[in-house]
């Protein structure tokens, strides 16, 4: 009986460890795919900025070809955006952007910090000329690019980190709770 | 109203001018918009104040439109992307889909002369289009007698509607009728006045066999149309500057009719200018429709036959 149920709390301990463990593991995943969707979204700005510049191309269409450049959450916002824009009422750029960003947003990896540079893109895009656009969208791409920078120089670090702690508060867990 | 401007116009604006039509037949022809000053509507000519629940006589109870919702009716005018009509935006105007024209104010950045950019765009004009048929089938019966019309200026004082005559007459000369064939039209529209073209489309009913170069300076456009288009008339607006009458003398010798507007009240006026004086002397053109408002835009107050040499016969 007594063997029984050492057993069965050394299962116990196990699976809570484990859980912990799979639980820190997400966490260092959603920091690399955060990392990962900064750079897709550099990658989009970029694009956004080139079709501006060199191609007047108009927004609709510009977030279209973003689209089909880009994978991803990224890519989904933009695709959305560029559909939603052509849509018949013709609704205001800074409300579309408004709705894209936090449909989409919400769904990504991306952090609250990250959402808010983007959002804050929708008051200007599209509502000035060409070397203001520009202006903007390097502004939006160079803090987006220093988080990314921040994150990626200790990115092992931080993953292992999570990894860590979570074994680690699994361990603590299980010698409280077994 | 019609749809195109619905949508551009910010929804107060649009809701109070919905108040001010509702019971009210009238023509809407042009909305000006200045930050922080009142809203004004233009209405069968007159303007009037435009306030929350409909048409007011004080300036103090207009609406006042924002520096926000100047910006907004920019940006919903051009499908949310100013920069594309950079280049139209350095002339002072866009064109918009209907042959409406919105036309801007505000800090133009120069560079070497040339207006670069225009920023903190202050004051918009929106400028409805209007095609009125029919209006130019008097001038139609005098001016072209047989196939082809007589080389034809139309005069008039501004707002005497020479722009929507001219847009008529070249409607009527293209599609033609049972006793006269139509003819191949081209038309300099430097300014998207005549034809009203969104993306190189013309959006008002400018005749079946009528090509528009469009935003292009009327000079070059006139000559590019009679080397590529092969057209019997030619139509332009607002001919005044010395390279327009120089094209316009071209167009003449090459044996394409000319039908064009320039401003003036009257042909002694114009004979007082040096330029016109000449184009009325070596005979390009045979006919001058003098334009008034005296019973509404489009009045035909004469029309004159001033040369009765065609260039061509005095060429030979």
């Amino acid at each position: 009986m007594r063997m029984v149920s050492w057993i069965q709390r050394a299962i116990g301990a196990g699976l809570i460890i484990a859980g912990a463990a799979a639980y820190g593991a997400g966490l260092a995943r959603s920091v690399r795919q955060r990392v990962r969707e900064l750079a897709a979204l550099d990658r989009a700005l970029h694009i956004l900025e080139t079709e501006i510049v060199y191609g007047y191309v108009p927004l609709p269409e510009a977030c279209a070809q973003v689209a089909r450049s880009v994978d991803g959450y990224v890519g989904q916002l933009f695709n959305a955006a560029g559909k939603r824009l052509l849509q018949a009422e013709r609704p205001p750029v800074t409300v579309v952007w408004k709705e894209v960003v936090a449909h989409w947003g919400s769904g990504s990896h991306l952090t609250g910090e990250d959402l808010e540079v983007l959002a804050a893109l929708g008051a200007t895009l599209g509502r000035s000329d060409a070397e203001d656009q520009a202006r903007h969208l390097r502004l939006a791409r160079e803090r987006l690019l220093s988080t990314r920078r921040g994150l990626e120089e200790n990115l092992d670090q931080q993953c292992r980190l999570r990894i860590y702690l979570g074994v680690g508060s699994g361990a603590v867990l299980a010698v409280l709770l077994v | 109203m019609d749809r195109v401007i619905e949508r551009i116009l910010p929804p107060r604006v649009m809701t109070a001018l919905e108040r001010c039509f509702a019971d009210r037949r009238a023509r809407l022809q042009a909305i000006r918009m200045r930050r922080g000053r009142p809203l004004i509507a233009v209405v069968d000519g007159e303007e009037l104040f435009v306030g929350p629940n409909g048409f007011c006589r004080h300036a103090e109870a207009a609406l006042k439109p924002t520096g926000r919702e100047i910006g907004d009716t920019l940006s919903q005018a051009t499908q949310g992307s100013v920069y594309a009509v950079e280049d139209q935006l350095r002339r002072g105007y866009v064109t918009l889909p209907g042959g409406h024209r919105l036309g801007i104010a505000g800090q133009a950045v120069v560079d070497n002369g040339r207006v670069k950019r225009v920023t903190h765009i202050s004051a918009i004009h929106l400028r409805i289009a209007h095609q009125i048929k029919g209006c130019a089938d008097s001038i139609v019966r005098q001016i072209c007698p047989d196939r082809l019309p007589y080389h034809t200026l139309l005069i008039g004082p501004p707002g005497s509607g020479k722009t929507t005559v001219l847009r008529d007459l070249v409607r009527q000369l293209a599609d033609g009728h049972a006793e006269r064939p139509g003819l191949q039209v081209g038309i300099a529209d430097e300014r998207s006045e005549i034809a009203g073209s969104y993306q190189g489309e013309p959006q008002l009913d400018v005749g079946q066999r009528t090509d528009v170069i469009d935003s292009c300076p009327k000079a070059i456009a006139m000559m590019m149309l009679v080397r590529a288009m092969g057209p019997d008339v030619v139509a332009c607006d607002e001919i005044g500057a010395e390279e327009d009458v120089a094209a316009v003398e071209d167009v003449a010798r090459c044996g394409v009719r000319l039908v064009a507007t320039a401003h003036g009240n009257s042909l002694e006026e114009l004979r007082r200018r040096p330029l016109f004086a000449r184009l009325l002397e070596t005979g390009v053109f045979e006919r001058v429709v003098i334009l008034s408002r005296r019973s509404g835009p489009g009045t035909v107050e004469r029309i004159v036959a001033v040369n009765e040499t065609p260039l061509a016969a005095q060429v030979k």
